[in-house]
């Protein structure tokens, strides 16, 4: 079934002109068209109203809604040509509000960037403590979690990422009420997180803040991987915790570390001169190049597994390190299992988002 | 087994048909004991000589293999099934329905994987706490969460509950400490999850779940090194807003304390002797002989007895007479881990808050920490003289966080003695504790009161929303606030549950579902 784009527009009233583009001209980097058909239709809902409506045009006309960030995911979903709304991540910026110092926390739009976010926090004195080279969105980074967001120095994964708000796949909405955590039943938002789209379109984020202090950026080398996993180890089992870190192969037998602190208390600054001698870092050259984070999915690899992840997987980068582990970034997408797949389809009941097929 | 034969009776020959190899039991004194977990309500109906419901068996399942039986069978017969741990909930979670089949994991206790280079184990969902932690600990290693009830509450039901130790400020809840679960689907399938980003997200679907998605019947949790210090401090504030802005201040400025516990002044008061040692007596003390307030206690047991009557059944002129004589605040803090990490900390929070309030020394965190068993785990003795207590723990941001802890205390004025300490803190909140008691004069009288004031409390707290649970689950207790707090998600787990569980098995009506 292909879409009828004048319908669409006459049944969207309240969506503006500039909200519906023809796919051949597909998102701005031109990502997808090198990925999938093209599609008929993006859609860039700039209002709740807004993508109501187009979920419930998507019910109606059986399209399948599947959410964009900046494409850095390897999500492939029930994407066709004839049946697919490609749909961006929701990216105004007027739902800034400024952080809530009180409580440490900043809600964001989905579809604000990594690095448009942390500028707004940094201006007003505050970090999210992003990971250098993450490149997507806040909702991208909520749906398919890596980089920062496996960051340590947050200790939890949940206490990272403190609420969401999201249209689910039954057309309610659901949004978290700040409560620090809860035990009432599965935290459905908190599931989005490795479910991709299956669940929920995710349209605002809230993340933990800290004040920003004087960031220091340290790298080191060294030719054996074992002793820089024991050693990373060692410091995380000792409360000495980076603001990020990063571990990725360089040239020829060699293997880079680069750690990131945000000295913005006492412990903070111990930890860096901790790390600096146990890992033997120096100070970052400005100029230096680090390289890009791969996209896909995150994977965690127990110390254990290191060596072995690493003799498997070329250029693999990984981060962390967490006390059980790294986080390796950059590896194949998973698909939903079958039943799942059912049983969120299921779920949804409206049909109208993708739940089978590679996240 | 009676050979009489009985609908119970033959569910269990048809169970024992479908799988020989299952332990199964229809003896009236286990049906009696698995109809009840630690509810209150169930001690409320007690005192109306209500036995409640029986389920048609009990089955000891020792495999996932075993417990997918039991789910095969129960989705042919369209039989409910309720999973079964310590029986410690406080909300109902593992009540059956009548003529259902309880399922009982504690025989899943073994220890499937302890990797000390990943700080990992892998553990059946059955173990008693206590036991994993004695065999963790002969390794070298914590399980990292210690809620109250940890002599008589299981993995699994950690999992099924949310449930969060009393040192989840330094080491999470039990979702944080989650890493993978084997889990049995309603239809009897059994599948690992937590391996990749897809079953991470699953995991979260589980945690929480009260058996309603099925059950687990293995978890791989995060393990710590055994601390090499343990540090404490107390202190002392005039007011609870003073408390409450030190607790905060010390949370935001890169401290994560073991244990953050700030007690109300009336339950300050209450436990005077804290200040000395001792855990709470609260008005969950045991009234039968245990340890009372220390305060109250020199007055001999016969006029404590007597006061203590008096205030529960006059709450609202105690409640004011406690809170005229109550003025501070007492806040115990606790560090653990690597000793340069603790230290550091200890040091920094006398730094943080000698602009607050005065310093009591290390003797009231040392004496909790000793003592920090001893009231929870057993029922108190006030049920069992005719009146009632249960506590409430909510969530609250730092910016509602006082205005929640008065809009409880407004809302069940004058209904039950109400004290409150705050504990399981964040950066972005904290967790409050009510402890509320009342007697009637007749046992209906105390179960139309004793859902009154959860009544008048849960609603307070959504209207200052807060969540309605922070770590004790929801059961059948909160199902009627569950639409409220989760909004559109309530539906969709419906949804979700119907499409896993079409004939319903799964532990029907806990979260409203």
């Amino acid at each position: 079934m292909s879409i009828d784009l004048d319908k669409l527009m006459q049944q969207l009233p309240v969506m503006a002109d500039h909200c519906l583009d023809l796919a051949d001209a597909g998102p701005d980097d031109g990502w997808w068209t090198h990925r999938g058909p093209v599609l008929p239709v993006v859609a860039r809902p700039q209002l709740s109203q807004e993508l109501e409506e187009l979920f419930e045009y998507a019910v109606q006309n059986r399209i399948v809604l599947a959410p964009i960030g900046d494409g850095t995911s390897r999500f492939i979903g029930q994407m066709d040509a004839g049946r697919t709304v490609l749909l961006v991540q929701p990216g105004y910026t007027s739902l800034w509000h400024g952080p809530n110092e009180e409580d440490r926390t900043a809600w964001f739009p989905a579809g604000v960037s990594v690095a448009d976010a942390e500028t707004l926090l940094n201006n007003a004195g505050f970090t999210m403590s992003p990971w250098p080279e993450d490149h997507g969105t806040l909702g991208g980074n909520w749906v398919h979690p890596r980089g920062s967001f496996g960051c340590r120095e947050f200790r939890h994964a949940a206490a990272r990422r403190t609420g969401a708000q999201a249209l689910l796949g039954t057309g309610e909405w659901v949004r978290s009420n700040d409560t620090p955590r809860s035990a009432a039943g599965p935290n459905l938002l908190a599931a989005m997180s490795g479910c991709g789209p299956a669940i929920g379109l995710v349209t605002q984020v809230q993340l933990l803040i800290r004040p920003l202090g004087e960031l220091a950026v340290m790298r080191g080398q060294t030719d054996d991987l074992a002793g820089l996993c024991q050693r990373l180890q060692a410091l995380v089992r000792d409360d000495y915790l980076p603001t990020s870190c990063t571990v990725w192969k360089g040239e020829g037998k060699s293997w880079n570390v680069m750690w990131r602190q945000n000295v913005w208390h006492d412990w903070a600054e111990r930890t860096l001169q901790q790390a600096a001698g146990t890992l033997a870092l120096q100070e970052l050259d400005q100029d230096t190049q680090l390289p890009e984070l791969a996209g896909g999915d995150s994977i965690f690899v127990p110390w254990s597994k290191v060596a072995e992840a690493a003799k498997r997987k070329r250029g693999i980068h990984f981060c962390g390190p967490t006390p059980e582990g790294l986080v390796a970034i950059g590896q194949p997408a998973e698909p939903i299992p079958g039943h799942w797949g059912d049983w969120l389809e299921g779920a949804s009941e409206r049909g109208v988002l993708p739940t089978a097929g590679a996240l | 087994m009676s050979s009489k034969s009985t609908p119970e009776s033959g569910i269990a020959a048809a169970l024992t048909a479908a799988d020989p190899s299952l332990r199964i039991s229809t003896a009236i004194e286990d049906r009696l004991a698995f109809s009840r977990d630690c509810w209150p309500l169930y001690q409320l109906r007690l005192q109306q000589h209500s036995l409640g419901v029986r389920p048609a068996l009990i089955v000891w399942p020792e495999s996932a293999v075993q417990v997918a039986s039991v789910y095969k069978f129960a989705a042919e017969h369209n039989i409910p099934v309720t999973p079964y741990g310590g029986g410690s909930g406080v909300c109902g979670g593992a009540l059956p329905d009548e003529g259902a089949i309880v399922m009982d994991l504690k025989r899943l206790d073994r220890l499937f994987e302890l990797s000390p280079e990943d700080g990992v184990a892998t553990v059946g969902s059955g173990w008693i706490g206590q036991n994993l932690e004695h065999e963790l600990n002969a390794h070298g290693f914590t399980c990292g969460h210690f809620p109250s009830s940890i002599m008589c509450s299981t993995v699994g039901g950690w999992l099924a509950a949310r449930g969060a130790g009393q040192l989840s400020t330094r080491y999470g809840k039990f979702e944080d400490r989650m890493r993978g679960v084997e889990w049995v689907y309603p239809d009897g399938t059994i599948e690992w999850a937590g391996d990749t980003a897809f079953g991470r997200g699953t995991c979260e679907l589980f945690a929480g779940s009260e058996g309603i998605l099925g059950t687990a019947t293995a978890v791989r949790m995060r393990i710590d090194p055994l601390p090499e210090a343990r540090l404490f401090r107390s202190w002392e504030f005039e007011t609870m807003d003073k408390a409450v802005a030190a607790m905060r201040v010390l949370m935001q400025s890169g401290l994560h304390p073991a244990a953050v516990r700030l007690y109300d002044p009336l339950d300050t008061l209450l436990h005077s002797n804290l200040k000395k040692g001792g855990e709470s007596a609260a008005i969950a003390a045991d009234s039968s002989g245990g340890n009372g307030p220390g305060i109250l206690k020199q007055t001999g047991r016969w006029l404590y007895k007597r006061a203590e009557r008096f205030a529960l059944q006059e709450p609202g002129v105690a409640q004011m007479v406690g809170e005229t004589v109550a003025r501070t605040s007492l806040l115990i803090l606790m560090f653990e881990g690597p000793q340069q990490s603790a230290a550091w900390q200890a040091t920094r929070s006398d730094e943080l808050l000698s602009s607050f309030g005065r310093p009591l020394g290390e003797g009231p965190g040392r004496n909790w920490f000793e003592h920090r068993y001893d009231v929870s785990w057993k029922q108190a003795g006030l049920l069992s003289a005719g009146g009632f207590v249960d506590t409430m723990e909510v969530a609250f941001p730092w910016s509602r966080l006082l205005e929640g802890y008065n809009a409880v205390r407004e809302a069940m004025k004058g209904e039950a003695i109400l004290l409150a300490h705050f504990s399981h803190v964040y950066e972005t909140g904290a967790c409050i504790y009510f402890s509320f008691s009342n007697i009637r004069r007749d046992p209906e009288a105390n179960e139309r009161q004793y859902r009154d004031v959860w009544r008048r409390g849960q609603e307070a707290v959504v209207r200052s929303g807060g969540t309605i649970t922070h770590h004790h689950g929801v059961g059948l207790l909160k199902a009627r606030w569950m639409a409220d707090e989760l909004q559109g998600a309530h539906g969709y787990l419906r949804n979700l549950k119907d499409t896993m569980d079409p004939e319903r098995i799964a532990n029907p009506g806990k979260l409203g579902l």
